[in-house]
This record gives structure tokens, sequence and C-alpha cells, in this order.
């Protein structure tokens, strides 16, 4: 004889489209909370690049010059007091201070003169290798780090304007510019040699000791200006960070705040995302629990009667967590589905775009997995709950 | 199973009973396999016995004790120790008769199919298997409920009312159906009636006042 099934007594009447409604709004929120996880880690790959090894983002900035500045009322260098002002904000962990030659550099390669100048900074604060960045009194050549910017300027602006082929970085490394440093009659000739390329610092980078050296000699003093200031910051997309940028003047070299600044406002409408799908979770799963309660409620009497033959409230609250399990292991199926559907859809547009790569993330699969768990322990808790009190 | 009922006093009959029973606020000791009478008029608490020893009732005084320990998995006792026809049958409208009896056996898997058609027959009611149970007459209902309560191997029986609809022809068989699986089963059986009665022979008779 055919077992009579006691889930499917208990749920008689209970109607098809309430249990459509349910599963889709679960579905939906399921696919919602995933994709929004699988955008986040997309974003956090292909926005990446603003971002150093240490998971802080390094700013350069300097004073924005105006009519004040070039009249002499104001000065374009950071004061004692402004680098102490900035170092105590909380959103900036560091402060570097780019430190400036108070001398003239002529430099000549390949029988062109040009006018240069140097930079300073700790060491910490540059991005480059810095193995053969080492100046000792004495030492004619000194090591050298510019910009990668520089190069590309060189490369694709400069040389071809003259119709010179471009200089690869090997090559560069090999030349020695000629040196002459000169102020108020004193005069020091030295050679300079390329060791390293800096994507963070705009700037032509020489050791610290060196330009202390050469500072003190010819303008017979250590402390120079400082016109630009190296930044270690957490988070450069935050308000208040910006805020005091735009409150003080202070310009930033580069775009990296700008992708930081997308980066925000995308994190901003994923966690909108994020809320709404949660919200929408919640209430399929209050729905869902609800609908059980309902069905137990509706069927109190069969119940009744089902415990009065010897069937035991666990039993019969696991029969109901079958269903419940039957029907999230079919929502699950859709929803990886469409995962994967959506997963391809954003890989191809990503693709397309040349902007970079993605990779299907495993807590996007996780994800479902986990949310079913927790409804299904929530339908269990509250059948349990309700049996408890009744029978 | 020995069954006894120590002190046992029901929170709405405190005050009501009077010094004529037997059970309430009294020792009784229902030994394995004993046919017990209770004798019960009206709203002496006839029913509220029954539900105190098929543990759906928890409002008493006193204890109640099986095989000298207090009975706690009612699951497991509804399905391997008591059996019960309920004076209101508690059949589930909705289903046939056979689904019905079905829903207990595939409980305890106590009975083969031939052996409920078997029942069935006996009782006269194999015509009637397809038919939704609330579309059936009371003693129809009355002999479906039996054969429901035939479906496990019990060690004690109880009876409420259960022959109140039955002509004396199907009363007879229902005794005989019962008989058979008492003895198959080595059980007691409690039959708590309004009147006195030589449905069984009864080795107890207790009186409710």
């Amino acid at each position: 004889m055919e077992r009579i099934s006691v889930s499917k007594l208990l749920l008689q009447g209970r109607g098809k489209s309430k249990f459509f409604l349910t599963g889709l709004g679960f579905l939906l929120s399921m696919l919602i909370i995933s994709v929004v996880f699988q955008l986040y880690f997309d974003l956090s790959s292909l926005l990446k690049t603003s971002e150093s090894d240490d998971g802080f983002t390094y700013i350069q900035i300097s004073k924005e010059v105006g009519v004040g500045t070039t009249l002499g009322l104001s000065s374009a260098n950071f004061s004692s007091k402004e680098i102490e002002e900035i170092k105590s904000q909380e959103f900036i962990e560091d402060v570097g201070e780019l430190l400036s030659n108070d001398f003239r550099v002529y430099g000549r390669f390949a029988g062109n003169a040009f006018d240069m100048f140097f930079t300073s900074v700790e060491d910490e604060f540059i991005d480059a290798d810095l193995k053969n960045f080492h100046w000792e009194p004495g030492q004619v050549e000194i090591p050298v780090i510019i910009s990668n910017q520089f190069l590309t300027i060189l490369n694709h602006a400069v040389l071809p304007s003259q119709g010179q082929p471009p200089i690869p970085k090997v090559a560069i490394k090999q030349a020695t510019v000629d040196l002459a440093l000169t102020k108020d009659g004193k005069r020091l000739i030295q050679k300079a040699r390329v060791v390293g390329f800096s994507d963070r610092i705009s700037s032509v980078l020489v050791p610290k000791n060196f330009l202390d050296f050469a500072n003190q000699k010819l303008s017979g003093k250590t402390a120079t200006r400082v016109s630009m200031l190296i930044l270690k910051v957490k988070d450069p997309s935050s308000n208040a960070f910006q805020t005091f940028l735009d409150r003080n003047d202070y310009e930033v070299t580069g775009e990296l705040p700008l992708l930081d600044n997308a980066k925000g406002i995308l994190k901003i409408v994923l966690g909108v995302l994020l809320v709404f799908g949660i919200l929408i979770l919640v209430l399929s799963i209050a729905l869902n629990s609800a609908q059980f309660k309902l069905s137990v409620l509706q069927n109190k009497e069969k119940i009744r009667m089902l415990v009065l033959l010897g069937y035991s409230p666990k039993t019969i609250v696991a029969s109901l967590v079958k269903v419940a399990l039957m029907n999230l292991s079919v929502i699950l199926l859709v929803a990886f589905l469409g995962l994967w559907f959506i997963f391809q859809f954003v890989h191809g547009v990503i693709e397309n775009l040349k902007i970079g790569e993605t990779e299907l993330s495993f807590v996007t699969f996780l994800m479902p997995i986990l949310l079913s768990l927790v409804t299904l322990y929530g339908v269990n808790r509250t059948l349990k709950k309700l049996m408890n009190l009744s029978f | 199973m020995k069954i006894q009922l120590k002190n046992i006093a029901p929170h709405p009959l405190i005050g009501a009973f009077s010094s004529l029973t037997q059970i309430w606020e009294k020792d009784v000791v229902l030994n394995t396999g004993e046919k017990v009478h209770v004798l019960a008029p009206s709203g002496t608490g006839k029913s509220t016995l029954l539900g105190i020893l098929y543990g759906l009732r928890k409002d008493f005084n006193g204890d109640l004790l099986f095989n000298q320990k207090s009975p706690s998995d009612w699951s497991e006792i509804r399905t391997q120790s008591i059996s019960i026809v309920f004076q209101e049958l508690e059949l589930l409208n909705g289903l046939t008769a056979l689904e019905n009896i079905q829903l207990k056996n595939q409980l305890t898997a106590h009975l083969t199919d031939a052996e409920i058609h078997d029942l069935m027959v006996k009782l006269g009611v194999e015509d009637l298997k397809n038919k939704c149970v609330e579309f059936l007459s009371r003693g129809e209902r009355q002999r479906i409920a039996i054969i429901r309560a035939m479906c496990m191997p019990f060690e004690w029986l109880l009876l409420d009312e259960p022959f109140s609809a039955l002509d004396e022809q199907n009363t007879k068989a229902a005794i005989e159906v019962i008989n058979a699986m008492l003895e198959r089963n080595k059980a007691g059986l409690i039959l708590a009636n309004l009147k006195n009665d030589d449905f069984f022979e009864y080795q107890q008779k207790l009186v409710l006042a």
C-alpha cells in the first residue's frame, strides 16, 4: 500500500502562487547578494592599481599656485606648522616630505644642456628598487630615480618631436649625465645615473644624504624648502580627506584619487544593493517561515491527530523541513545557473572594454548555500518552537 | 507492562469526586494482560482517566507509573505499548477509511496489507475502504477506529465506549477481533463504559464516581 506523506497532508491547501512568489523572492535576494559580492571582487581586482602592497594609497600633493603665490604674498612651500597639521589628521597615516635643492642644477647629456631639479624623500615612501640608490660622501656618480611619467613624456612626446627613436629603460640606466651644481659662485661637479623608476612620485629623486650634503655645501643650510608631500592614506576616497584637501587648496598630482573616488561611489552603490538584497532575503525568509507556520496552524487539528497516533512532533517537523530542503535545492540550482549566466555576461563586458581580468569568486557560489542553510535553520527553529508550544 | 495509579486526582475534579470512587486518590495496580472494566457514569472523568493513561493530560496530582517508571517518551508508548479507541474516534477527515488505518500502520508496520484487509472484511467495512471517513456512519467509523487501534503491538488497549454505535452482530465481530489481537499481543484491556457490560471476561471492575 502506498505511504501517506505527512508533509503532503499538512501542506494541503497551501496556494501554489504563494509558494511560487516566496521562491521567486528568495531566488532574487540570493542572486542580488551573490552578484554584489562578485561585483565587489571584480571591482577590487580592477581598481587594485591605486593601492600599494601594504594596503595604503600614496598621494603626492602640492600647494595650489595662485596670483598671491606669484606676487610673494603666500608661499608655495609647506611650513613645518602646516606639515604638523597634516600629520595630525586621523585619515593620514604618515607624511613624507619631498625636500628640494637650494641650488641650481645644470645637466649635460649627448651635447644637450638643460636645467634640472632634485628632490629627496625618506626611502620608505619610494616605490622603486632601492638596491643601487645609495650615495657615499666623495662618490661622484649620484643614483637617481625618475618618474615613469617623465619617461613616457620623453619617449612619446619629446624624442619623436626631435625625430629620434624612443629609449628603453635598460638604455637609460646605462647613460650618465654630467652635472654642475652651483650657487653664489660655489660649484660642485657630479655625474648622475638613473637607477630606478617611480609611479608614485613625479619628480627626480636623489638620496637624502646627498641632497643634505649638496644643500649644506652650496647654500650653507640643510633645512631646505618642502614644496611637495607624499601622503600615506588608508582611504583616499573618504569625504574627510577630500574636504581637507579642498579646504587647504592642496593639489593632488596624478589621477589616483579619481579612481578611488569612483571606487568609493561604486562601493556605496554596491552597499545599497547589498542592503536591498538582504532586505528581500529577510522578507522572503520571514514569508517562508510564516507560510510554514500558517500551514501548521491551519492543520493544527491534523497534527494533533498525528501526535495522538504516535507521530512525534520531531518527525512531523522533519517532514516539513524536508519539503523546505527540496524547494531550496531547486531554488539553489536555478540561482547557480543564473549566477553563471550573469557572470558570463559581466565577464564579456569587461573583456570587451579591455579594462582588466575578472575571476568567478567561490564566495559568489558559497553565498546562496550559506543563505539556504540559514533559511533552513530558520524554518526548522520556527516549526520546532511552534510544535513545542502547541503539543 | 504493569500500570500503577498512585493517588491520582485530575485538577478539574479535585473536591468533585465521591468517596465511592475506586480510582481517584487511590492506589490502583493494573497487571499485565488483565482485562479491566471501568464503570464511569457521565461526568465522573471516564475520558479524563483514559487521557491520563494515554499521556494526553498532564493536569493531575499523584503518580502514573508504567513498570515502576514515570512515562516520558509518549510517541514511543503510542506506537509500541498503548493503543486506544477514542470515544470521539479521532479519524482524519479528508482521508479514506483505508488511509486512516494506513496512517497508523505505516508508523508501526505491524500489520500486513492482507491482515488489514482481513480485519476490514471481518468488521464488514471492506466495501467502504475507499470512502472518505466523513461520509461514513458513526457505526462504520467506530469499526474503522477499532481496526486502526489494532495496527500496533500494544500491551494495553484502551477502549472508550467502543461499541456505542454498533448493533449486536457488529459488536460481537468487534469483540472477536479485539480478543484475537489481545491474545496475539498477550495484552491487557481497559474498557470504560457508562454502564456495566459483559463484553469481555474482566479480571477487575473499578468504579469511577
